[in-house]
């Protein structure tokens, strides 16, 4: 099999993951809530975890980092608690559901960032979206359908001067390339597309004290005659037993990614992802979405042939090849009505770390024997 | 003589023994006394000779204690005494 859905999510992980797993469910107990061996291991395998995690992304403090069970739970956490009917929010035409749905049930006011026909948004435009009311600004920091990177420091830089808090959606850029928690008031992650994690992990970093609001409560291990659990990150977050044993195979990839380097890894991804752009453009009768636009890019790319709907060609590619891809929508709603993909929808090509440079040679090979035989 | 130390949450205790036992003290983790309502379910104990240190390295390692307590044996349950 060649395996290009990354950005679904990473199947092939460092070995050390699994290991540390697979022995975390007979050694790690409930965290923070006894003082015995097995407890306090699994305490320790969550600092751990977070300390991982600051080293990545330069974060000054490990109690910045509250774990939740993925990007998606992230959001919502993050938008639920601070956002409301009241508020005006921009957002950008590059965001997942992930991001817009939680922005919907809020009621606020919404203002969305366009983008021009390569996928790159207009920046520019970001001034004459703002309102009084104008309170948050969120972003991905990369499309999960073109890969394109937004600026986020000039973005940063404008929330700042207009007093709007910065939330920022990094799913598919951390583990990929550089992330530091210093890009944004919070960050939203997920732990197993370029963390190359476990499924079922993921966080929230916020280096500097908001006022989140309750929207989860339960045990916490502490104050057990409190009405209400602490308010303070990360605990307002992190109700109830976490997830110890995903937390322990997190750790082990991240401490993987710090030992490896993040630019090793980018490196890396960029040579193969070059070649596959490279090799794609010649053939004319593939079309490309967003991937004609200058560096940086994340190892992710959308093509469809002309007549052909984008289930048929990822069947295909799986069904004659063992290539794993991604057809259809990818949750990225309003970037496929731009690129007016709605009815025939996109293939997409994601590379990660483990992604070989043969890979992408049989992936090409396939492709363009599809061209020629039909799909 | 010896010392309970408490923190607003567990992770803080977890870093708190963590950062100790890098600087080759001697914490122990216990569940928090119910007679002690300040602090989460886990505190500190620790050696009266290593309070002093203790607490510069906790203040500087980003796990600054709530609140500190002198153990007072007794018959029965401990008595702690707020520092």
């Amino acid at each position: 099999m060649i395996y290009l859905d990354n950005s679904s999510t990473t199947i092939q992980k460092p070995p050390e993951v699994a290991q540390i797993m697979s022995q975390s469910l007979d050694t790690l107990g409930n965290p923070a809530r006894s003082f015995h061996a097995p407890a306090l291991e699994g305490a320790r395998t969550l600092l751990q975890c977070r300390q991982a995690i600051a080293t990545l992304t330069q974060c000054p403090s490990p109690m910045s980092i509250a774990f939740t069970s993925g990007a998606t739970e992230s959001l919502n956490l993050v938008i639920s608690s601070l956002i409301s009917n009241d508020d005006h929010v921009i957002t950008t035409v590059l965001e997942h559901n992930s991001v817009f749905r939680p922005l919907y049930l809020t009621g606020c006011a919404l203002s969305i960032l366009n983008c021009d026909k390569n996928g790159q948004l207009k920046i520019d435009e970001l001034p004459t979206l703002l309102t009084p009311k104008t309170r948050f600004l969120v972003a991905t920091h990369g499309s999960n359908l073109t890969g394109f990177i937004p600026p986020e420091e000039e973005i940063y830089s404008f929330c700042k001067k207009n007093n709007i808090i910065f939330i920022l959606d990094v799913s598919q850029t951390l583990g990929s390339i550089p992330v530091y928690a210093n890009m944004a008031d919070i960050l939203c992650f997920t732990g197993h597309k370029g963390l190359m994690g476990p499924q079922g992990t993921g966080g929230i970093i916020c280096q500097n004290p908001l006022r989140f609001s309750l929207v989860k409560t339960g045990g916490a291990g502490s104050d057990t005659f409190a009405r209400h659990q602490s308010l303070t990150f990360p605990d307002i977050f992190e109700v109830g037993t976490p997830n110890i044993h995903g937390l322990a195979g997190l750790k082990a990839s991240v401490s993987f990614i710090n030992r490896v380097g993040i630019n090793v890894i980018q490196d890396e991804e960029s040579d193969n992802f070059a070649l596959l752009l490279s090799k794609l453009t010649e053939m004319k009768q593939v079309i490309l979405y967003g991937s004609n636009h200058p560096q940086p890019q994340l190892p992710i790319l959308a093509f469809r042939f002309e007549n052909y709907s984008s289930d048929q060609v990822a069947f295909a590619l799986w069904d004659r090849y063992q290539i794993a891809t991604r057809a259809g929508f990818h949750c990225a709603p309003l970037l496929h009505k731009h690129f007016q993909t709605t009815d025939c929808g996109l293939v997409r090509l994601s590379l990660g770390y483990y992604t070989k440079k043969s890979d992408v040679i049989d992936t090409v090979t396939a492709i363009s024997e599809l061209i020629k035989q039909g799909v | 003589m010896e010392y309970l130390i408490t923190f607003p949450s567990s992770h803080l205790s977890i870093l708190a023994e963590q950062l100790l036992l890098a600087r080759n003290l001697k914490p122990r983790i216990m569940p928090l006394p119910p007679a002690i309502k300040a602090g989460c379910g886990l505190c500190l104990r620790i050696d009266q000779c290593d309070l002093t240190a203790a607490t510069t390295i906790l203040d500087h390692g980003g796990a600054t204690p709530q609140e500190v307590y002198r153990i007072q044996k007794s018959d029965k349950n401990p008595i702690y005494i707020k520092e």
